[in-house]
């Protein structure tokens, strides 16, 4: 039984030695041809298309988008301490004059 | 160098028929090395398209005609890797694609190979496929495109050590997995 598997494992290591190359389909360079025409004919929009469709492009793009969110938003919630004091002060709202806030007294 | 199309065409008026006789020398290593890659006809022959699509874009660029070969070697297992990538992953955002992934039983024949071998062959191709990459890249170069060792590690840009301990791993790893295969069928027998 072990002989027969140890053949079977020689014979199937052996079966690609000696083999021919495959050859080409007969079509192979009217099929090149068509693929080179193809591109030569790609318009602008096309190109640029295919160019966005790619995987790496498109990730990076959304990487970039959430970077940018992310910058702003961590940008925004960085309050100076300073600000902070102030804002700690009730403010009377009723009082607040939006049309001459900077005539207010404090 | 610039690869715009005006330098492309003008290589190309001044060199008439060079690209196809290049394909002609060159398009059964391509198909046979991609078909063995990919163990998949219509996958190898839109390999061999982009490749040679490639090599007419590239051609004003090349120096010599051994340059030539190395350069459409590696662009094919290029080409194979991105083909095996997208099989890995299965699908694609429209859909389950047809093509068998790694674990799948295929059931190809190399035209190569011959009569009373294509029984064991395809069950060679079966453990081939389950393979890594670079193991398989080597034993497919070195067995099935009669590569040299040093040819080889030329082509995947590894030392000749290197080529040949993946050449080792891989042949260790096909024995293994072949006994087990073989085993499972005496044992359901």
């Amino acid at each position: 039984m072990k002989e027969k598997i140890t053949s079977s494992v020689e014979q199937a290591m052996n079966s690609v030695d000696g083999m021919q190359r495959a050859q080409a389909p007969g079509y192979l360079y009217a099929k090149i041809l068509s693929g080179v025409y193809r591109r030569q004919t790609l318009t602008i929009w096309e190109r640029i298309s295919a160019f966005m469709a790619r995987p790496v492009v498109t990730l990076t793009c959304i990487a970039v988008v959430v970077a940018i969110n992310a910058l702003i938003i961590f940008k925004g919630n960085a309050v100076p301490a300073g600000n902070v004091i102030a804002s700690a002060e009730p403010v009377d709202f009723y009082s607040y004059d939006i049309y001459n806030a900077e005539n207010m007294e404090p | 160098m610039a690869n715009t199309d005006d330098d492309i065409s003008r290589w190309h008026n001044a060199n008439p028929g060079v690209f196809e006789l290049w394909v002609n020398t060159w398009q059964d290593m391509v198909y046979n090395t991609a078909l063995g890659m990919l163990m998949n006809e219509t996958d190898a022959e839109d390999v061999a398209q982009d490749v040679f699509v490639a090599l007419y874009r590239n051609s004003h660029t090349f120096r010599g005609e051994a340059a030539i070969s190395t350069w459409l070697y590696r662009v094919t297992i290029n080409r194979c890797t991105d083909v095996l990538r997208q099989r890995k992953r299965g699908k694609t955002w429209w859909g389950k694609r047809e093509e068998p992934s790694a674990g799948d039983w295929i059931t190809f024949e190399h035209p190569g190979v011959l009569a009373e071998n294509k029984d064991h062959a395809t069950v060679l191709f079966n453990a081939l496929q389950r393979l890594p990459h670079h193991q398989r890249t080597a034993f497919v170069l070195n067995k099935m495109e009669g590569l040299r060792v040093a040819e080889v590690a030329e082509i995947m840009k590894r030392s000749v050590s290197g080529v040949e301990s993946l050449l080792s791993r891989a042949n260790q790893h096909l024995r293994q997995w072949l006994k087990n295969y073989y085993e499972a069928q005496v044992n359901t027998k």
